[in-house]
């Protein structure tokens, strides 16, 4: 009763920073696609002076910020696992505890939900910019753009 | 028989701001353009030459006052018909080239045909023939980067034409480029319009609007003179 008290008090921990570390991630997603977005808003508004639609800005900015989930998810897991192994070999020397006892256990479900969870935040996170820059009045963003 | 102007703005105006003074771009402009002209408009910075142009393009919409574009009034469109009509009717270069950085010549200009909904195989015979056109026929895989100025825009200017549109309109198209390869621009315009196609081309260099066959002068968001051109130069 005890271990699972104890063990219920490190899934809380867990989820907590896992909650936070995806808030973390959804604004900095968010920054990094307006910073781009800033940066570009002469290439956007001669993209839409062309003819290429609201939603199809939208759909090119929301997709940055999908790309930059799948590399956060590719570098996270990776990083993730070997510093589990780290933190295992670790834990596994304090004395009085089993030899092949894992702390760490790879759950292939988690790992599905959380990347579900992570591909929809990035997406998510992109969205307020691609909306801003769906939205531009392109002959203002041209104006301005000349003015420089 | 009167000729049905391709283009015709009628006693437009338009107002906007910025920071915070109100700037009267266009203060009852009106003027009409034929198939197969080609125009410079010239004038001073902020002498509301580049807001008529965005205007005549359907970039903008007048504050009042009425744009026609081949026998539509287009001062009213929704933003969803305005951005089709500009796809498909009218090529729109920039004095600023910008490509899209990650994509070769030939993708930069099968981008519009894309969203016109033209197939990949056409898409690309076209692409790689307007770019035979320009003079780039040898550099169609090359990114906007391992292009010079030059090149850049002649790209861009083979983006606009990819619609096949019945109106080009040039914002300073010569503005980043040095004499020689504004010239080059310039004589690829001529050719452009010599096959009939409509140009509209702003500049506040008054020489290089004599390459033009009739030039229109802006000051204080008016027009103060519509004239042929004295020599249009080759």
């Amino acid at each position: 009763m005890q271990v699972e008290e104890r063990l219920a008090y490190f899934r809380q921990l867990a989820f907590i920073l896992g909650a936070l570390s995806l808030v973390i991630g959804v604004l900095l997603v968010t920054t990094l696609v307006s910073l781009s977005v800033n940066e570009r808003l002469g290439e956007l508004a001669v993209l839409r002076a062309i003819g290429v639609p609201r939603s199809g800005v939208l759909q090119q900015i929301m997709l940055e910020g999908f790309m930059l989930g799948v590399a956060g998810i590719v570098l996270g897991l990776g990083l993730g696992l070997v510093t589990a192994q780290w933190l295992n070999a670790i834990l596994r020397d304090f004395p009085g505890l089993p030899a092949d006892l894992d702390f760490f256990v790879w759950s292939p479900e988690a790992a599905w939900k959380s990347l579900a969870m992570l591909l929809i935040a990035s997406t998510v996170a992109g969205a307020l910019p691609a909306w801003r820059a769906s939205q531009m009045r392109v002959a203002q963003a041209l104006r301005e753009e000349a003015i420089g | 028989m009167s000729v049905t102007p391709l283009l015709a703005a009628y006693d437009v105006t338009r107002r906007y701001r910025t920071g915070e003074n109100d700037v009267h771009a266009l203060r009852g402009v009106s003027l009409t353009i034929n198939r197969g002209e080609f125009v410079a408009i010239v004038g001073a910075s902020g002498s509301g030459k580049s807001t008529l142009l965005h205007l005549l393009g359907a970039v903008d919409t007048p504050d009042s006052g009425r744009v026609v574009f081949e026998g539509r009034d287009i001062s009213t469109l929704t933003d969803a018909d305005a951005t089709r009509l500009r796809l498909l009717r009218v090529g729109l270069v920039f004095q600023r080239f910008y490509l899209m950085p990650t994509l070769s010549a030939v993708e930069n200009v099968s981008l519009p045909m894309a969203e016109a909904g033209l197939g990949k195989t056409e898409r690309r015979a076209r692409a790689t023939a307007l770019l035979s056109f320009v003079g780039l026929g040898e550099r169609t895989s090359h990114r906007p980067t391992q292009l010079s100025g030059g090149e850049q825009q002649r790209v861009a200017v083979a983006r606009a034409l990819a619609n096949q549109p019945a109106l080009l309109l040039a914002d300073e198209p010569t503005g980043e480029l040095d004499a020689a390869t504004g010239a080059a621009l310039i004589a690829l315009l001529q050719q452009l319009n010599a096959d009939g196609l409509t140009c509209v081309l702003v500049t506040h260099d008054a020489a290089l609007a004599r390459s033009a066959r009739r030039v229109i002068t802006m000051r204080d968001g008016r027009i103060v003179s519509d004239e042929p051109s004295a020599e249009p130069v080759a």
